[in-house]
């Protein structure tokens, strides 16, 4: 028989009520509170709160009394005899504990480098190929028309010139993603310079700056290589899939005080975000690589259109071409490398 | 343990004295407005400082004797005077009224320091705190963020059980289950939102303006359920305010201010307050809140006096150094567009001044509306003093912040619990000894949509 003393506060008034509590069978009995009988609550009728660092223990009754007490031994064996708060118990057993705690420091930081680096990267792709294609049509279009009003004007390119595009344009699709749906678009747009960009849909844009600037049909075969990478590869919603997914994980990991930290829960985020774009373009720029060297144009007017990029570069909008200024010159040398490397001849020959 | 008396107002003027001038200066010792210290002087005794050692309590009889008011020091163990005060005025006088006092000290964790009657303390620590936080973190990854219900129940009943009010601890009763649905709610509407914007600006425009259009009942539900979930002796506390009040407070004031170019802001942190500590109750007896607007005003003119006083220092410490500027401005010229190292020093040391001067104000605003909202509280006769000192919240905070980056987030429980336990130490309850005669109001059960709400929104309800 267990029994134990604690105060007894029956829900009604605030006053405390010293009382004895005795266990009998599975039915409670409270003595103390009214001088006559015990208050008496068989099984169902009670409740014991999950233990919670030293805080004292705590049973509930059905009629909204509460007895607490500090006999945290007695209230354990309830426990254990009753099967109540099995969870919340070994909750408490790794709480209460330094040696746990290390091993959930640990497995913290393990889980959020593994959740970042790849857990989050599967889930946005799962993500991304779930969203059907009329979806994607339409969201291209509207932003399509957003980047017409703010950033783009209508082409003022020689048709010839178009017409060359466009057939580098087909030759390229053509054998890339020979069943995908492209669409090549001219605009002409002094605001951003030139650039190319990539909708979902598979809609390519790219300015005269660009094409103006490019000096021969190689770096703009590199470009849409590119750029169709971006496409057939869900760049555009894997990245908003994978920053949501990063802003969930770190306002998890700083929710508690998300009022003093989130100058700090920022910085991560940003890391994190801008890494995952490295990635992508790294990518891209791999495919569009292994493109021009299959076709035995070589890597080298792509690098070059990348370096006369830096010197043109303006302000941009997203999902562009050229987004990451300083780490062009990182894109450059590892296209040499590409271009460079016998293996990799070798491999796409 | 020392020798503890109570200091008693005899409720007569001493000869010498008018009535209005003992008032005034009798506000002015217990920080409140002349009316609600008239009581006092209606010739019953009332007990204006409770357990104090004996050897100060002279220092109490000067001062009050030096007000006008005729005063004693009373001997703890000799019949009550205020006792019979007590059961006349309160509506359900209760036979068993000093039986839990006596009962707590019989206890063995009933063997706390009588200095500690009326200040709630907290008895947890960093390092426990710590450990629920890490388990807390890791089972919320884990579960992909499902048991985030469970940890936020968790992690408030932490902090409200360890927090004692005369050696009765606090307690946080909401239903995780109630708040995790309130959490899918707020997860799929943040999920819908980064999606519009994707889509289309004007689609995360209409989100944006739907969800500014249910702020107000967000707030309002979690105002309930925060307040209908903690309890103190068993009784609920509750919130009484209304959805229309809600609606006004959170949608139409925020509208006013920058059409009368923010002189009504002042006006808009006036009200929340109100609605909150003119509706808080606790059990059947409901909070008496005489605040005004005003001292809101003097608190936001000083800041704003010191931001133009700020500026001003600025603007003619550029003025000074203009050639120094100019020569580090970056030259339009250079395509490089390389700032000089000065000008990025200059520039890092502006805004360190800047964001410096943001939390200071911020604490300092802090502090004195909580510490003026508080001691314009009354719930029957149980009354607050709250002096939390501005200066102190601005070294806790900061310092606070910086510990946190410096240990890559890892320090988060011992800044929660440093901030929470200096917060909470300034509280003082004044007649704490009527929170054992309360009796509680009928229940009913609140929705958790709200109270996610006040998380993603950051609302903050101010202890
Ligand atoms: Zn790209």
């Amino acid at each position: 028989m267990i029994t134990f003393s604690g105060t007894y506060f029956d829900g009604k008034t605030s006053i405390a009520h010293l009382v004895e509590v005795r266990l009998k069978g599975t039915e409670i009995r409270v003595k103390g509170y009214s001088p006559k009988d015990p208050l008496i609550f068989p099984e169902e009728q009670w409740q014991i709160e999950p233990a919670l660092g030293s805080q004292r223990r705590t049973i509930r009754t059905e009629d909204g009394g509460r007895i607490d007490t500090q006999d945290y031994l007695a209230v354990e064996q309830l426990e254990v005899i009753t099967g109540q708060n099995k969870g919340l118990r070994l909750v408490h057993f790794l709480e209460i504990r330094w040696i746990w705690a290390m091993f959930c420091i640990a497995g913290l930081i393990f889980l959020t480098w593994f959740g970042a680096q790849f857990g989050i990267p599967y889930m946005a792709m799962k993500a991304a190929d779930a969203v059907p294609n009329s979806a994607l049509n339409q969201l291209s279009e509207k932003t399509l028309n957003l980047l017409d009003d703010r950033f783009l004007f209508p082409s003022k390119l020689e048709e010839i010139k178009k017409k060359k595009v466009q057939s580098i344009f087909n030759h390229v699709i053509a054998e890339l993603d020979p069943s995908g749906d492209y669409y090549l678009v001219f605009r002409s747009s002094p605001k951003i310079g030139a650039n190319a960009f990539a909708l979902p849909s598979g809609t390519i844009i790219i300015t005269d700056e660009l094409i103006r600037l490019a000096k021969n049909d190689g770096a703009i075969s590199g470009v849409i290589a590119h750029e169709a990478c971006h496409v057939f590869q869900k760049h555009g919603l894997r990245t908003v899939f994978q920053n949501i997914g990063i802003f969930m994980l770190i306002s998890t990991l700083a929710g508690d005080v998300v009022s003093i930290t989130s100058v700090a829960a920022t910085l991560p985020t940003i890391l994190i975000e801008s890494g995952y774009a490295r990635q992508f373009e790294q990518e891209a720029d791999l495919v569009a690589g292994k493109y021009l060297i299959k076709t035995g144009i070589g890597t080298l007017p792509f690098q070059e259109i990348l370096s006369q990029l830096v010197k043109d570069h303006r302000e941009l909008p997203h999902f562009s071409f050229f987004s990451n200024h300083p780490e062009t010159m990182q894109r450059i040398n590892k296209l040499k490398e590409i271009g460079t490397s016998d293996n990799l001849h070798s491999q796409v020959k | 343990m020392r020798e503890k008396v109570h200091i008693i107002l005899t409720g007569h003027i001493l000869p010498g004295y008018t009535k209005a001038e003992v008032l005034s200066a009798l506000a002015k010792l217990l920080k409140r407005q002349s009316k609600d210290v008239e009581f006092l002087l209606q010739g019953t005794p009332n007990p204006v400082k409770r357990n104090v050692d004996l050897d100060v309590a002279p220092i109490y009889v000067k001062t009050l004797t030096k007000a006008g008011a005729d005063c004693n020091i009373h001997q703890i163990g000799e019949t009550d005077p205020s006792g019979a005060d007590r059961s006349s005025t309160t509506s359900t006088p209760c036979p068993t009224e000093h039986q839990p006092e006596s009962n707590t000290v019989r206890l063995p964790q009933g063997s706390v320091d009588a200095k500690q009657n009326g200040k709630a303390v907290f008895h947890g620590s960093a390092s426990e705190y710590f450990r629920i936080w890490i388990v807390n973190m890791l089972l919320t990854i884990i579960t992909f963020g499902i048991y985030g219900a469970w940890a936020k129940v968790r992690t408030r009943r932490y902090f409200y059980s360890h927090t004692l009010l005369e050696n009765q601890p606090f307690d946080y009763l909401a239903n995780p289950v109630a708040i995790l649905k309130g959490h899918l709610i707020i997860g799929t509407c943040f999920i819908l939102y980064t999606l519009g914007e994707f889509i289309s600006p004007l689609a995360s425009l209409i989100i944006l303006s739907i969800s500014y259009l249910i702020l107000p009942v967000f707030i309002y539900k979690s105002l309930r359920f925060f307040a209908h979930n903690s309890s103190f002796r068993n009784i609920r506390f509750g919130f009484s305010g209304t959805l229309k009040t809600s609606y006004i407070t959170y949608l139409l004031l925020p509208l006013l201010i920058p059409l009368t170019l923010g002189i009504t802001l002042p006006y808009w942190a006036f009200k929340r307050k109100h609605y909150f500590f003119s509706n808080i109750s606790f059990g059947n007896s409901k909070n008496v809140f005489n605040g005004k607007a005003r001292p809101f005003y003097v608190y936001y003119g000083f800041i704003t006096l010191l931001f133009i006083g700020g500026m001003f220092i600025v603007a003619s410490f550029i003025l000074l150094f203009k050639n120094f500027f100019l020569q580090a401005l970056p030259n339009p010229a250079d395509k490089a567009q390389q700032f000089s190292a000065g000008f990025v020093i200059v520039l890092f040391c502006l805004y360190g001044l800047l964001l410096f001067f943001g939390t200071a104000s911020q604490q300092y605003l802090f502090s004195r509306t909580t510490n003026y909202c508080w001691t314009q509280s009354r719930f029957d006769k149980i009354y607050f003093n709250s002096d939390l000192k501005a200066r102190n919240l601005v070294w806790i905070q900061p310092s606070n912040i910086l510990v946190i980056l410096f240990s890559f987030g890892f320090m988060i429980p011992w800044a929660k619990v440093r901030r929470y336990r200096y917060v909470l130490g300034c509280l003082t309850v004044i007649n704490s000894h009527h929170l054992s005669t309360i009796i509680a109001s009928e229940e009913t059960e609140q929705n958790a949509i709200g109270d996610a709400a006040t998380d993603f929104f950051d609302f903050e309800v101010g202890l």
